[in-house]
Order: structure tokens, then sequence, then C-alpha cells
């Protein structure tokens, strides 16, 4: 499938990652060209810099023969508007967007841009805040793929700390896209990254087997 | 009638003008203060115009400016994202009954209008001006 990420904030470049380990082909769209930079360092020329909600930026990136749009910037309403240039100028078939503030559901709703709510308000911007105790957060249910994109929180004396990543017993369909250590920054992960203790996870699993994956990584020696 | 404006640029606050001045009750929002300026003092002491501080994107700032009660919205922002958003905030959420929204991007407003919103963009409205002072 050809998918056009609008955002390039943690999500969408976790997204990103996921996406084209399963060989999508895959452009992120963002007004800032340090986040493009930095999600092109690993994974080469796949971003555009530009306003995902104008019409010209989206029609030179490809999105006629777009396959989906995902929409994860931090404003509901560019993600709305660029959900909606999407589907009613585009006619791309299927566009997702995620929704920071949840009071803006109803309205998404009822413009038929399908939806998905997330707990990245809290999350996103405080991301150096401690996680709820089961320590795993849907940070984006794909909806209709029976998959989402979830942070876990890795304890410091997790069996898995210090092991590279090619080492772990993942369930099948689980891909980790990056990891966030503890002083809050972010890289995406490869087969040798290592794991960090009282750091963070992002991976895109099947709802399936969340709960296998929070217990590979979060059990304790 | 109540209007509710959105944006105290030189269109909305010139909008905002003409309304008072035909006896109507005006909200103007603005996230920035300083370009209640544009207002002259004597329609703000009299409570014509009345400008709120705040964000046509959100909800609560919305309400602050009496949106419930509002018969008309304008979004005339100086962006049009932010113009979209709310004016299908004004008329899905808020049903306010008439919704006019600025779009400067053409394709953008023709797109919306067939959504039902009524959009209007300068760029197209100016270009015809254009060309008609030229052609006279």
């Amino acid at each position: 499938m050809y998918i056009l990420i609008i955002g390039c904030g943690i999500i969408g470049s976790s997204l990103a990652k996921a996406l084209v380990m399963e060989e999508h082909e895959v452009l992120v769209i963002d007004k800032d060209i340090s986040r493009c930079e930095a999600l092109e360092e690993d994974l080469g020329s796949i971003t555009v810099t530009g306003d995902g909600c104008e019409a010209d930026v989206l029609s030179a990136s490809g999105i006629n023969r777009a396959d989906l749009i995902i929409a994860v910037t931090g404003s509901d309403a560019d993600n709305l508007v660029s959900c909606q240039l999407a589907k009613h100028l585009f006619n791309v078939p299927k566009a997702i967007s995620l929704i920071n503030n949840p009071v803006n559901t109803t309205l998404f709703k009822l413009l038929n841009v399908e939806v998905t709510v997330s707990s990245t308000d809290l999350i996103l911007s405080h991301i150096e805040e401690e996680l709820p105790a089961h320590g795993l957060v849907h940070l984006m249910p794909l909806t209709g793929t029976n998959r989402a994109l979830v942070q876990i929180k890795i304890p410091h004396d997790a069996k898995v700390v210090g092991k590279q990543l090619k080492n772990l017993m993942l369930p099948d369909d689980t891909l980790i896209s990056m990891i966030i250590n503890e002083t809050g920054t972010a890289f995406l992960a490869n087969d040798e990254t290592i794991i960090e203790g009282n750091g963070d996870l992002i991976a895109l699993t099947n709802t399936n087997d969340e709960d296998a994956l929070w217990e590979t990584l979060t059990e304790t020696a | 009638m109540q209007v509710l404006i959105m944006g105290c640029g030189r269109i909305g606050s010139m909008v905002a003008c003409s309304l008072g001045k035909e006896g109507h009750t005006v909200y103007i929002l603005d996230p920035i203060a300083e370009k209640f300026h544009r207002i002259p003092e004597e329609l703000l002491i009299k409570g014509i115009i009345r400008p709120i501080v705040g964000n046509g994107i959100e909800h609560a700032h919305l309400r602050k400016a009496k949106i419930d009660t509002a018969d008309i919205f304008i979004a005339v922002s100086g962006k049009d994202t932010p113009n979209i958003f709310a004016a299908q905030i004004a008329k899905h959420i808020f049903q306010i009954p008439k919704v006019v929204c600025k779009i400067t991007d053409v394709s953008v407003q023709e797109m919306y209008s067939q959504l039902g919103l009524i959009a209007i963009s300068p760029s197209n409205f100016i270009s015809n001006m254009l060309l008609e002072a030229i052609h006279r």
C-alpha cells in the first residue's frame, strides 16, 4: 500500500518505521524540517517538509495514488482538514485521524472521518511522567486492522534490559519501532538497539498479542 | 441578530463594524488582544461590539463568546485551517443557522462549498475584480 502520514512526531515516526518494516510505501509530511531530517537519518528520503493541510503539498506528494492517509499531528484542526482534503478532493479510499482533544470526537464522527482517540495528550506532552500501573498505553489503534501502536514502560530490573532487539522473543506480528530512554530522548529502533531500563518502547502489535508482549518486556529477573 | 466573528484582522474588524452599525450584536473572537484596537472605541463602549480574547477552534472559547445563542458565525482569521475547523464546529456541533467561512485556496474553497459550508475565497474574488478592472 501507499500510505501518507501527516505529522512526524513520536507517533508519526513510529508508525512510519513500523509500516516501512512491513514493506509499505510510506511518505511522511511535516511542517518542521528538523523532524523530517531526524526521520530521514534512519529511513532515507521518505519525508516532505510542508503543510499537510495544503492541497498543493498533498498533490505534490502523490496523494492521488495513496491507499490510506493517517493524520497524527498535535493539532485536531490540521488532522481533520488533511483527512477531508484526502477524502473529498483526492478520493483517498481511507482516512484515519488522531484526536488530541476528546471534545472533538463528535465533530470528526459527524464528518465521517475515522478516528482514533489516544491518550497522547497525556503521554506526548508529559512523556517524562509515569505511565499507569499496567505500563501499557494505547497510543493509537489502527481502526479496521486489529492492530495498535502501543507504548510500554520497561522496568529497571526487567529481564530484557541490556538485550538487543533481535534477541527478544516477541509475538509474531509485533514490530518495535521506537525507543524513548530515561531522559526522554526518542530514537528509532533497529535490530541492534539495546533495551534500557526505565525507558519506554513503542511498538505496533496485534491487539490479541498485547498481553504477551507486555509480559515479555516487563518480566523481572 | 447575534453574530460571532472569529478573527479581528482587517476583514473581521470591518465586518464587525458594519454589522454593529446595522444594529446587530457582535461578539468578536481573537487570540491576540491588541487586534481589538481596530474596533472604534465608541462601538466597544456601547456594547455593540464585544471583544473576547480566545481561539475559535476551542469549544470553551466559543462558548465564552456566546456561540450557543448566535444566529450567524463568520470565520475570517488569517489562516484557512482554523477557519475551516471552527466553521464546521459552529455548523455541526452548535448548529448555527448561518455559517460563513473564508478559505483562500480556491480548490479547497470549492470542495467545502460542496460539503455545505458557505465558503468564500478572497483569491477568487480579487482576481475577478482585477480582470474586471482591466477589461473595463
